[in-house]
């Protein structure tokens, strides 16, 4: 206990304070115990691992010691000057964000007697991380210190609104044009907050890492075994704002990871070394006499299968031990009523979505929590046409009205000089190459989604008019067309390709806006033109990819795929292209991809999507289908709908829950025993957010 | 030998279910061009219904079919199970083509007789299919020009001296009139071998529905 900061009488020197930070005893309001954060140095020869974090209760405190603090969550690191513009004195308060006291300010420290009024505090050197969470529409941002000792220290809440030392800092930071965290917890999509000062003032007097594994964990001072290990269980486990059930599932992972922690410094030792791998199944390469159409292609992923079989479909080593330690919290994972009260919300509306920007149209709360809220409720279709060129990256989300606004001039222009480009170059339009092009194009224009109003075939229209295929009277399909040809003008190489026209349909449908439809278009193709390059090398991946997360996730199931000859799991390959805009209703499909769009948990969540597919039919299969053929109709014929569609979004949200625990699980034990990778790259990559972006490189020609 | 009468089971369903003693699985890939109308032909058939707003087929599309025929002669049914690939028309899904025709007994080749460029097309993959008889596969090579309704029969000199010098059976179809299609669908049906009809499951069903029936 000699690391902690025992109460001696006596004053300490402030190096930092923060008022209307409180700790929530019970869900009510009343059990909240008001104090202040602070960091303090005893003496001057005080190392930095000496220094104090302390969580006082205001009711403990003699007022000198309150009007101290209040001063110092003021003005003592960022000075007076700019509020006192009357005083000259300016060397006496100097101004600085150098996030050091401007002047020495004193406290007293806590005595004895008060240690069982809710003080409590932590040496920098006795700390081992931090919990952040910042804050949300629902709930306020808090911490939650970790010892090294593991004690429970309960989270502290930081209530910014009701702070005076946190509005100062926010008009200073929005005068600074720096309105986001600079602590970049999240990719620099939080707004500013509370705790955010408190780590920046903490990094001055310590090293402060995320954790790798989650990055809400900050790591104090951390040693390399530090970071590659998880956070100690006990503090984690109280954080969790059970008033709450945004982000229940997330919170849940958390403790969840957290009770690794002892497997991954105590247990890991007693599993079993012994890895039986079974034989490698033979491929049968007598084709001629299979049932089944294989090819090249599809022989290609299933030998690759083949090879990570023997792996991915786990041992029971691997089973016991994930069963051991994910077991009991999965079991309350999984229950589909669980899943069903917290997951799938109402559509985004009108009210809430504009409560998230302030008045100059910059975001309130965080972006995660913006994409939480859409990927557990999709959108409102009143406002999805301003919310998609958000969630498509046409704007940034941090960018105010009047900077949307120049945008969108730019924009315009941007277009504008594209399509004049092909319209009115005599040249080009001559080559035999746009002539191809915008034959395909017209081709397929003149069959798109025509069983939705806008793009109805006309009483003008005969079907003799497919005779010539360049007249497209609908002026809907019409502007298709000019949006597909410019698009080839920008991305020369790709080319048209077939299913290109589904993409866009539904943006055109949504937005109307013919100049920001293009650039959605432009930025969905970004994510979606390594489903179309020549060699199909983005599908392949794709389908192989699902294939391995099937042996992974579903190995029963895949090993009835395999003899039905099915695993290659070719019925996927036009519901992923075209992200299964064929299999369900038109208006569903709009819904489905504002969720795939928000990234929320993978960049790839169209693959757990899939693998939920898979899932939710594996028992009919099973007990039903046994050939390749009846396997294939099964799913070409499936007919789905909206309430397919938020069953599936509920099992693929589940998988992909279990899938990052499972890879976390096999992690560690892998790093302890240092064997081979079983999680392959491109299965590890799906836990990941960041776009997977292939372009296609040849030059397109005529076809 | 006597020619079977084909009989189209969807139209007897409602009066007389025939009960097949032998059966056969058939596989047919259908190649082309995009927007000639290979799901447009697959329709015709599968399902005697014609929708000229037909999206554009992406991978392919896979439409199994059971068809019936009576020898006239000694009335024996039998039934042939077609399982039907339809492809994508677009070049850039060709790379897919080889899982399909692989083990395919026919491939039938589309060309849209009013756009003579799609004529080209449909001598590649005659091509390329021989190539791939050479190397002792027998796909059977047919050859459709479809769209006839719409045709003015303005490529026709054209059309003719490449049907002769591709020596391969020619038909000329309208998936969205109907006619022609039954014509290429019994003439794949009269080109089976008799060899590869096994006994039928239905009459296996029947046995073992007479055995139960007798045992109780």
């Amino acid at each position: 206990m000699t690391d902690h900061v025992t109460s001696t009488a006596g004053k300490s020197q402030l190096l930092y304070a923060k008022s209307k930070v409180f700790l929530h005893l019970t869900k009510h309001k009343t059990g909240n115990v008001e104090g202040f954060l602070t960091i303090t140095k005893r003496t001057a020869s005080t190392s930095n691992k000496e220094l104090a974090i302390n969580f006082i209760p205001k009711s403990i405190l003699n007022s000198e010691d309150v009007k101290t603090l209040e001063w110092f969550d003021l003005y003592g690191l960022d000075g007076e000057k700019e509020y006192s513009p009357y005083h000259e004195d300016a060397n006496q308060t100097k101004q600085s964000s150098s996030n050091e006291p401007v002047k020495k300010a004193y406290i007293t420290r806590p005595s004895n007697s008060s240690s069982t009024a809710y003080a409590f505090g932590v040496t920098i050197g006795s700390l081992y991380s931090i919990a952040v969470r910042p804050p949300s529409i629902h709930w306020k941002g808090s911490i939650i210190l970790h010892s090294t000792l593991g004690e429970r220290l309960p989270p502290i809440f930081f209530h910014d609104d009701e702070c005076p030392g946190f509005k100062r800092e926010l008009s200073r930071k929005r005068k600074q044009f720096q309105p986001f965290s600079e602590n970049n917890l999240k990719g620099g999509e939080i707004p500013y907050w509370g705790g955010d000062r408190f780590i920046t003032v903490l990094r001055k007097y310590a090293a402060v890492e995320a954790n790798p594994a989650e990055k809400t964990i900050l790591m104090i001072n951390p040693t390399p075994s530090d970071l590659s290990t998880f956070i100690p269980q006990d503090a984690i486990e109280r954080s969790n704002d059970k008033t709450s059930l945004f982000g229940q599932g997330k919170w849940k992972l958390l403790t969840t990871m957290a009770k690794l922690t002892n497997f991954t410094k105590n247990k890991v030792n007693e599993v079993a070394q012994n890895f039986e791998q079974p034989e490698v199944k033979a491929i049968s390469e007598d084709f001629e006499s299979a049932r089944v159409y294989l090819a090249k292609w599809a022989l290609s992923i299933e030998e690759e299968a083949n090879r990570t079989r023997s792996k991915l479909i786990l041992n029971d080593d691997y089973k016991s031990l994930l069963i051991e330690k994910l077991g009991k919290d999965f079991s309350s994972l999984v229950t589909p009523q669980d899943i069903n009260n917290a997951s799938r919300k109402d559509p985004l509306k009108k009210a809430e979505w504009d409560s998230y920007f302030d008045t100059n149209g910059l975001p309130k709360i965080t972006i995660q929590e913006i994409k939480d809220r859409i990927f557990h409720g999709g959108v409102d279709p009143e406002i999805r046409p301003q919310v998609w060129p958000y969630l498509l990256q046409v704007y940034p989300w941090d960018v105010s009205t009047q900077e949307k606004h120049s945008l969108e001039i730019t924009l315009q222009e941007q277009y504008l000089d594209l399509k004049t480009c092909w319209q009115t170059d005599i040249n080009k339009r001559e080559t035999d190459l746009f002539k191809d092009q915008k034959f395909r194009i017209e081709k397929d224009i003149n069959r798109t989604d025509r069983d939705i109003s806008i793009f109805k075939r006309l009483p003008e229209e005969t079907s003799d008019d497919n005779e010539d295929v360049s007249v497209i009277k609908n002026p809907n399909l019409n502007t298709l067309r000019t949006i597909l040809i410019t698009y080839n003008e920008l991305n020369a190489n790709l080319g048209y390709v077939q299913g290109m026209n589904d993409l866009l349909s539904p943006l055109y449908y949504v937005i109307r806006d013919e100049t920001i439809v293009f650039w959605s278009f432009v930025k969905f193709m970004d994510r979606m033109e390594r489903n179309f390059v020549r060699d199909q090398s983005g599908m392949r991946l794709q389908m192989k990819t699902l294939n391995e997360l099937t042996q992974f996730m579903l190995p029963e199931f895949y090993l009835h795929l395999e003899k039905c000859e099915s695993n290659n799991l070719f019925f996927f390959f036009r519901m992923l292209l075209v992200w299964f805009k064929r299999e369900f209703p038109y208006e569903t499909i709009l819904k489905l991809w504002e969720i795939f769009w928000t990234d929320y948990y993978s960049s790839q969540f169209h693959l757990f999507f899939a693998l939920a597919l898979l899932d939710k039919h594996s028992n009919t299969i099973i007990n039903n289908l046994s050939r390749f053929d009846e396997v294939l109709k099964y799913f070409n014929d499936l007919s789905m709908t909206e309430n397919d569609v938020d069953d599936l979004l509920m099992r693929a949200e589940l998988l992909f829950l279990k899938f990052r625990s499972m890879v976390n699980v096999i992690d560690i034990k892998e790093r302890y025993e240092g064997s081979a990778q079983l999680i392959s790259s491109d299965l590890r990559d799906l836990i990941g957010t960041e776009l997977v972006i292939q372009k296609e490189n040849e030059p397109c020609s005529v076809e | 030998m006597a020619r079977p009468s084909v009989q189209n089971k969807r139209s007897s369903q409602s009066l007389f279910t025939p009960i097949a003693s032998k059966e056969a699985d058939l596989k047919i890939v259908l190649l082309g061009e995009s927007a000639v109308g290979k799901s447009s032909l697959v329709t015709r058939f599968a399902s005697n219904a014609f929708d000229a707003d037909k999206e554009s087929t992406i991978g392919a599309a896979f439409i199994v079919k059971k068809y019936y025929v009576t020898d006239p002669e000694t009335n024996e049914v039998k039934l042939i199970n077609f399982q039907i690939w339809d492809t994508a028309g677009q070049e850039r899904y060709q790379s897919l083509a080889p899982m399909y025709y692989r083990n395919a007994s026919v491939a039938i080749i589309v060309f849209d007789l009013t756009d003579i460029s799609s004529l080209t097309k449909a001598e590649f993959w005659i091509a390329e299919l021989e190539a791939y008889n050479r190397e002792e596969h027998k796909i059977q090579i047919l050859l459709v020009g479809n769209k006839s309704d719409l045709s003015k029969n303005e490529n026709d000199n054209q059309i003719s001296e490449t049907v002769e010098r591709l020596k391969v059976p020619y038909f000329k179809t309208s998936a969205k009139e109907g006619t022609g299609v039954d014509e290429l669908f019994k003439y794949i049906v009269d080109s089976i071998d008799d060899g590869i009809f096994v006994e039928s499951r239905e009459t296996l069903d029947l046995d073992q529905k007479s055995k139960k029936s007798s045992c109780c």
